[in-house]
């Protein structure tokens, strides 16, 4: 896994419950170090034994912590960069959600290391969206669950959504299911193009 | 040829940067983000070369020669004063239109993106949707956040490879140059050719110490001795401990004999004070061997390391508490031609 995912783990675990914390599940999960570096790359299974230790110690389900990382990421003011990045998917929510079968090619052009799976969505004709995620590790549905609110929120728009994993060839098929219920219901936070051009 | 017509609103969608010019030059219509740029002055009726300086194709001074002339690859300046002193540089084409009089000019930031941007506190929706400005705009800035915590991993590392150097080069107990770092100063001085004096110090009765009061003493007067050493040298000799009880001295562009052998003797001094240990003191001196880089014709770190060890072990022989200079290179009977100064009053 690449280390910015890891990282990403690290820095909601330690903002939501402590540094303690933290250096709790990091030694559980024989971790040799404490802290992830962001550009270098780890196994896969040092992130599943953080998640799991994770979910012993903070005595919650791994889809609740998940999706918690999921709204840190777009609502924590150190991840602000995550949040304009995703808001360059659209100018409106729909806009945004209608691009996320983008998402995966956009983050790759950006970082090639990060693998991601694919997105792809879809609208019925009851408004309803479905968003579908193939990959051979569970858990980034519930992620995008948390990511799709908080974003959602971020442009002033009221959503409703249901995460479903069945077992697939692939390994899972995560969907979630959508419904757009207002587009304008509190303001929108706004994307300000200039604020990231400088490093 | 087929030709198609467009309202305007439609045009300003697809090109939010264009502009439509009237044979006589004067601007008739500009798209959205053209009009937000011009800083609210407007732009219609204004004369286009006044706001903006063809660039490419070259030679173009006035309207009527971009008018006859037109080209489908355009780079202009943004006129000085338009807004800020500064000016952009645009890229763009310029067609003429059919069945009206005029030319339609399309202008796009190019690589001037990132100051427009910022200059302007442009949004997405100053670009148009097929434009991918915006993508690029999202891989500069995904670029910058990758780059900086790259730099600052790098810069994490580069520190503590640097802590590790540091350690590498340096004695733990007493703070001075190690054998290592004292062989990269001799090497410089040799290569660059600089004269210098070399002082090789050993404890003496150090033993007796350790073996009396513990290695704990034996520490503190280890300590005390880096002390006289560091009191007694320049900033610019160089002070290494070597071994157990042994220090080097590098002494840059010092060599003089008079001169040595002086600050020879308020080492052995030095040494010679009483180090107040736990319940009792240490008695210790030093016993000192010299040489200089001028008696060799071409200096060798590792020949005037072996002479200033011999040179120390005559001032043993001799009795220890004192200092001996050589003033032959290379010498395996030192005793036969060396100066010997008695340094401190200490009896052997």
């Amino acid at each position: 896994m690449f280390g910015l995912i890891n990282v990403a783990i690290q820095g909601f675990v330690e903002d939501t419950y402590g540094r303690p914390i933290w250096e709790q599940i990091a030694r559980a999960a024989d971790v040799d170090f404490i802290d992830f570096e962001a550009m270098l790359s780890y196994e896969d299974a040092l992130t599943e034994a953080v998640l799991d230790n994770a979910c012993t110690i903070l005595r919650k389900e791994k889809s609740t912590i998940l999706e918690d990382l999921g709204t840190f990421l777009v609502t924590n003011p150190k991840m602000e960069r995550v949040r304009r990045l995703l808001r360059f998917g659209g100018r409106e929510f729909e806009e945004f959600l209608m691009s996320l079968d983008e998402l995966t090619g956009r983050v790759g052009l950006a970082i090639p290391d990060l693998e991601m799976p694919q997105i792809d969505i879809m609208k019925h004709r009851n408004g309803q969206y479905k968003i579908r995620i193939n990959c051979d590790y569970s858990g980034y549905g519930a992620v995008l669950v948390g990511i799709l609110q908080a974003v959602a929120d971020d442009y002033g728009a009221l959503v409703l959504s249901e995460l479903r994993i069945d077992p697939c060839e692939a390994g899972f098929l995560e969907q979630i299911d959508l419904e757009l219920l207002e587009t304008s219901f509190s303001e929108d936070r706004g994307l300000d193009l200039a604020a990231g051009l400088t490093a | 040829m087929m030709s198609v017509s467009l309202p305007l609103t439609a045009v300003s969608t697809l090109m939010p940067m264009h502009a439509f010019v009237a044979p006589d030059g004067l601007i008739r219509h500009v798209g959205p983000t053209l009009e937000k740029i011009s800083g609210g002055a407007g732009l219609i009726d204004q004369h286009f070369m006044d706001h903006f300086e063809v660039v490419r194709p070259f030679g173009i001074k006035n309207f009527p020669d971009l008018y006859e002339h037109f080209h489908s690859n355009l780079r202009v300046r943004m006129a000085a004063g338009a807004r800020e002193n500064d000016s952009l540089t645009l890229r763009g084409s310029a067609q003429r239109l059919e069945g009206q009089e005029g030319m339609l000019i399309n202008l796009s930031w190019g690589i001037s993106i990132v100051e427009a941007v910022q200059r302007f506190n442009l949004s997405a929706a100053d670009f148009a949707p097929a434009d991918p400005s915006i993508d690029m705009l999202y891989l500069i800035e995904v670029n910058n956040a990758a780059m900086a915590e790259s730099k600052r991993l790098n810069e994490r590392l580069h520190g503590a490879k640097l802590q590790a150097e540091m350690q590498a080069l340096t004695d733990p107990l007493t703070g001075l140059g190690n054998r290592r770092s004292m062989d990269n100063v001799l090497s410089r001085l040799v290569l660059e050719g600089i004269p210098f004096g070399l002082m090789n110090i050993d404890i003496d009765y150090f033993k007796q110490v350790n073996d009396t009061h513990g290695h704990a003493a034996g520490d503190r007067v280890l300590q005390a001795a880096s002390d006289v050493l560091k009191q007694e040298t320049r900033t610019d000799d160089y002070v290494a401990r070597i071994g157990g009880d042994e220090f080097i001295v590098a002494f840059e562009g010092l060599t003089e004999m008079d001169k040595l052998m002086g600050i020879a003797e308020r080492i052995i001094s030095g040494f010679e004070r009483p180090v107040p240990l736990e319940g009792a003191t240490a008695s210790v001196s030093a016993s000192i061997g010299i040489t200089v880089s001028t008696l060799y014709e071409r200096p060798d770190v590792e020949m005037m390391l072996d002479d200033a060890d011999s040179a120390l072990y005559q001032s043993k022989r001799e009795g220890r508490s004192r200092a001996t200079f050589l003033n032959r290179p290379n010498l395996q009977e030192p005793s036969r031609s060396t100066i010997v100064k008695f340094g401190g009053a200490r009896a052997g």
